[in-house]
């Protein structure tokens, strides 16, 4: 059977759109459960409409890489798997890495190669991208509870300590993506820099002129306009 | 109204069982095609192909579990695990939200607010990439256009860098202040680079290099906060 008619067949589209809506319905759950108790709290409102309206603005720039991801995939493994996977449990810097390691350790030089075999490896490959998650989907069932209680209770007992150390916990992350920029070449530097200067540009202009609303969207400008200025730095590098 | 305890428990339960549920949906998807169109692999094969995977992204998952869990809190951490793109998408745009409210993670008000930014982030990621799926072939000329390409090659350091000015320019945790938290970035970035240029790059290490400096950056700035130059202060009102 030809790979394509499976990969890119009408029950793996039904499936696929199935385990995404369920996914999206969990989301809608969690977004009420997490709004009722915001009202509980009493979280001003304006606080939890401009946090909606933030994360949405600042989404979609990233996403059009994921969407670019999806792009890349599907002339190999056909549309609703790698939209499935890039909408759900994937990651767009891992998916093309795990269907390329799943083609490999069947044999095949290529991940395009494994289509020319006919439908059977398709099965193969999506198992195994799906086995790989297993242990860390266990984990995250396990252990986030503990996790967090266990983060929450340090917190309390370190008193002043604990905020500062909630608080610099990200410096980790920051640290680890941030420092290989350097070494990626100028354009990546160009970027980086142009992002630093644009974030304190607009937060200037924010204050500055009072525009509170400028205040919530200043990471989404900064980081579209960034990945535009990538473009020129690069003309300019050539 | 539910106290703290109650609400934990009771978002970590959904959690857990929509999330277990969602362990069965994913492996349901391979098994119905496979059945379906009679191409079911040997079990030796599926798992040579998936013990590569397995043993690479497991510690990954653990890093990612102890590193960010306590940024994100229960219910937000259930729904990034499960959508996926973790740093690129969720944990940025929570920590944002975060830091635009002036509110700290592990706190009850970190907790509903992470929440909220990462369940409006996923629908919003999906929306675009069900436009993209419906649209490939008319978007083709679009994603393979140079300049496109360039500017999402470079998603990360235009995040990062916007990320990096409002996580070090802002100490505010609520109803406190943290004077010179910058201050402790320093050290991490100091061994990164020690790691990444000197010794080994951590390219596809970083889930444990992450998981390696979470008690470096802790001890650090516990060192500075002793010596003064880290202060927490109540905060002062607005004008």
């Amino acid at each position: 059977m030809d790979f394509f008619k499976v990969a890119n067949g009408s029950l793996l589209f039904v499936l696929v759109a199935a385990g995404i809506a369920y996914v999206m319905v969990q989301c809608v759950l969690f977004l009420r459960m997490a709004l009722k108790r915001g009202r509980e709290l009493g979280i001003d409102k304006k606080v939890i409409s401009d946090t909606i309206k933030s994360s949405a603005v600042f989404t979609i720039a990233p996403s059009i890489a994921v969407a670019l991801g999806l792009a890349a995939m599907a002339p190999s493994l056909g549309i609703p798997w790698p939209w499935f996977r890039l909408s759900v449990i994937g990651s767009v810097s891992y998916e093309l890495m795990a269907a390329n390691m799943a083609s490999s350790a069947l044999g095949f030089a290529k991940l395009g190669d494994a289509a020319a075999a006919g439908a059977e490896p398709l099965g193969a490959i999506m198992f195994a991208m799906t086995g790989g998650l297993a242990g860390a989907i266990i984990l995250d069932i396990v252990f986030i509870k503990k996790v967090d209680s266990l983060a929450v209770k340090l917190k309390a007992k370190a008193g002043d300590f604990g905020t500062v150390a909630i608080g610099v916990l990200f410096f980790a992350v920051l640290a680890v993506f941030v420092v290989p920029f350097f070494g990626q070449g100028l354009v990546a530097v160009a970027t980086f820099c142009t992002s630093i200067a644009l974030t304190l540009i607009l937060a200037v202009v924010a204050k500055k002129y009072r525009q509170a609303w400028l205040g919530n969207f200043i990471l989404a400008f900064s980081l579209i306009l960034s990945m535009c200025s990538a473009v020129l730095w690069t003309q300019l590098v050539k | 109204m539910e106290n703290r305890e109650q609400y934990f428990n009771r978002i970590n339960r959904f959690g857990r069982i929509s999330f277990a549920i969602f362990f069965v949906l994913i492996f349901a998807i391979p098994t119905i095609v496979c059945a379906v169109y009679d191409i079911f692999p040997s079990l030796a094969t599926v798992l040579k192909a998936t013990m590569g995977l397995f043993l690479i992204l497991t510690p990954i998952a653990i890093s990612e579990i102890v590193s960010f869990v306590p940024l994100l809190g229960s219910g937000a951490s259930y729904l990034t695990f499960e959508t996926g793109n973790v740093s690129n998408i969720k944990l940025p745009c929570a920590m944002n939200a975060l830091k635009l409210a002036g509110v700290q993670p592990a706190s009850e008000e970190g907790e509903v607010l992470s929440t909220i930014s990462v369940a409006v982030s996923s629908i919003v990621t999906t929306a675009v990439i069900l436009i993209t799926a419906l649209l490939l072939a008319p978007l083709a000329p679009v994603f393979a256009n140079p300049s496109v390409r360039i500017a999402t090659a470079n998603v990360l350091p235009a995040l990062f860098g916007a990320l990096m000015v409002s996580f070090m320019t802002s100490g505010d945790a609520g109803a406190v202040v943290v004077k010179g938290q910058w201050k402790a970035i320093v050290l991490p970035m100091l061994v990164v680079a020690l790691v990444h240029y000197l010794i080994f790059p951590i390219k596809g290490w970083e889930g444990v290099t992450i998981l390696v400096l979470l008690p470096i950056t802790i001890l650090g700035a516990r060192f500075l906060y002793k010596k003064g130059q880290i202060r927490v202060v109540p905060k002062e009102p607005k004008a």
